[in-house]
């Protein structure tokens, strides 16, 4: 095993020559749209991060003249990422909207999880800590103050802003919930919520029949052996369907389980056990 | 053959017959370079070249740059289905170290060792959700709650759900190991389950 953990991506000069690797980030730093498009800004960030490749891209140069292919397959790969990171400041509508994109769906997702902060803390009433409450105090002025940025059009503070607001609700979230085991029990609020579930178990069944059995049921003794129990599944699922469509949950309940039994002697006619 | 012997050799039983799913790829979204069942490909069928993976471009001469999974995956440790690599071993063993922020390698992860273990009908075990497992590479909004909503009872799913992509489908099975792999989630036996 190597000492390293080893990227995938790599700039392997051993694959197309040091010379031929150089060229292909030189032409990537100098010539590509996307290096024009920085020239063309007038974002000074930009500019210097092509700068930094153009010197990365020297330091390779250097590492070839000594021989030294491991200094410029690193070299090149810093370059790479100094001029992707330029890319990505002058990327113009894609990033932008990408930029937006992101942001609504941190913000949303920081809302469902600062919801969650507050039940989780009304639910540790015996343990309260005043600094939970802090937090999300501190999470709210933060997420209005991402907003503000991003009303201004300053996607890049406003998405700091909000980034820093989930890291310190994240922490809060971990100290509230690490090392703990919930067990969401099998608790049905209705009979209609329970029928639904056996609904899916049924489906969930019938799936492997269609597709995993599908082949052994075309073997015409086995098909045939197999139909029994599947035509009572079908005539069950249909009579549980009508037990429901009179809202006789109950029955139609069990009508399905006993529905799902036979899909499942079924599936073990064709070999294959699967737990009940 | 004693219970718990019966209960390994069934779930490996019902393992193989979802690997039979390989062959028959359920669901197909048209032009998804990705699908959730990328990883169901029976390993004889397997061509993890990446000229190959539909994913890349074999014409982009810089394809030669990348290294080839094969050689990439070599020394890291196995897994018996997806793309036969165990990667939450893989990264406990420090033989991987992904950077967390792409931006910035000197981010770490900052996981949260919850499990949430989740009752199911029948006498299959019942499942148990790893956070701290999803948490060293995901962040939460990778999930919450565009897939799942953080809240007690509001995440019915089932398993024709997830093959289908949806739920822990949307990963497993495209670049997570596949639900072929039955004893990686339904691991808390029902008995010892506390509430």
């Amino acid at each position: 095993m190597a000492d390293e953990p080893r990227r995938i991506i790599t700039a392997d000069a051993s694959k197309l020559g040091v010379g031929q690797n150089i060229g292909f980030v030189e032409k990537l730093i100098h010539e590509s749209a996307a290096a024009k498009q920085i020239l063309k800004s007038d974002n000074p960030e930009a500019r210097a991060f092509q700068e930094k490749a153009i010197m990365h891209l020297d330091e390779a140069r250097a590492a070839e003249k000594q021989g030294n292919a491991e200094a410029v397959a690193k070299a090149l790969n810093k370059a790479k990422l100094a001029i992707f990171m330029g890319m990505r400041l002058v990327g113009g509508k894609v990033v932008k909207d990408k930029k937006q994109e992101n942001y609504n769906k941190k913000r949303h997702s920081l809302e469902s999880l600062l919801a969650a902060h507050k039940r989780i803390r009304k639910e540790n009433e015996s343990g309260q800590d005043s600094r939970d409450a802090e937090v999300e105090t501190h999470t709210q002025k933060r997420m209005q103050e991402a907003q503000a940025y991003y009303d201004k059009g300053e996607l890049i503070k406003a998405g700091d802003v909000l980034n820093n607001a989930y890291l310190s609700l994240k922490l809060s979230l971990v100290k509230l919930r690490d090392g703990k085991t919930l067990v969401r029990s099998l608790h049905f609020e209705t009979r209609e919520d329970e029928y639904r579930y056996e609904l899916r178990r049924n489906d969930t069944h019938n799936m492997l029949i269609n597709t995993v059995l599908k082949k052994k049921r075309e073997d015409p003794r086995l098909g045939k052996l197999m139909d029994i129990p599947l035509k009572e599944a079908d005539k069950l699922r249909t009579e549980a369907e009508q037990q429901a469509g009179s809202e006789n949950y109950e029955a139609a309940i069990k009508t399905l389980e006993e529905s799902t039994k036979h899909i499942i002697r079924a599936i073990r006619m064709a070999g294959i056990f699967i737990p009940g | 053959m004693n219970k718990r012997q019966i209960t390994i050799t069934s779930l490996t039983l019902f393992a193989v017959a979802l690997t039979a799913l390989m062959g028959v790829g359920v669901v197909n979204a048209a032009g998804n370079p990705n699908p959730f069942n990328r990883l169901f490909v029976p390993p004889k069928e397997r061509d993890t070249a990446l000229k190959n993976d539909k994913i890349h471009d074999p014409s982009v001469p810089g394809l030669k740059l990348l290294q080839q999974p094969k050689e990439a995956f070599a020394p890291l440790p196995g897994s018996i289905g997806g793309n036969y690599i165990n990667w939450v071993q893989a990264l406990n063993k420090g033989l991987i170290k992904p950077h967390f922020d792409h931006l910035d390698a000197s981010k770490e992860a900052l996981s949260m060792d919850l499990v949430i273990v989740m009752e199911v009908k029948g006498s299959m075990p019942n499942v148990a959700f790893p956070h701290k497992e999803h948490t060293v590479w995901l962040e939460c909004t990778n999930c919450h709650d565009s897939i799942f909503k953080p809240l007690k009872g509001a995440n019915p799913m089932s398993m024709a759900e997830i093959m289908l992509g949806q739920k822990c489908g949307v990963c497993h099975g495209s670049v997570a190991f596949p639900v072929t792999e039955c004893r990686r989630c339904h691991t808390e036996s029902k008995k010892t389950a506390k509430k």
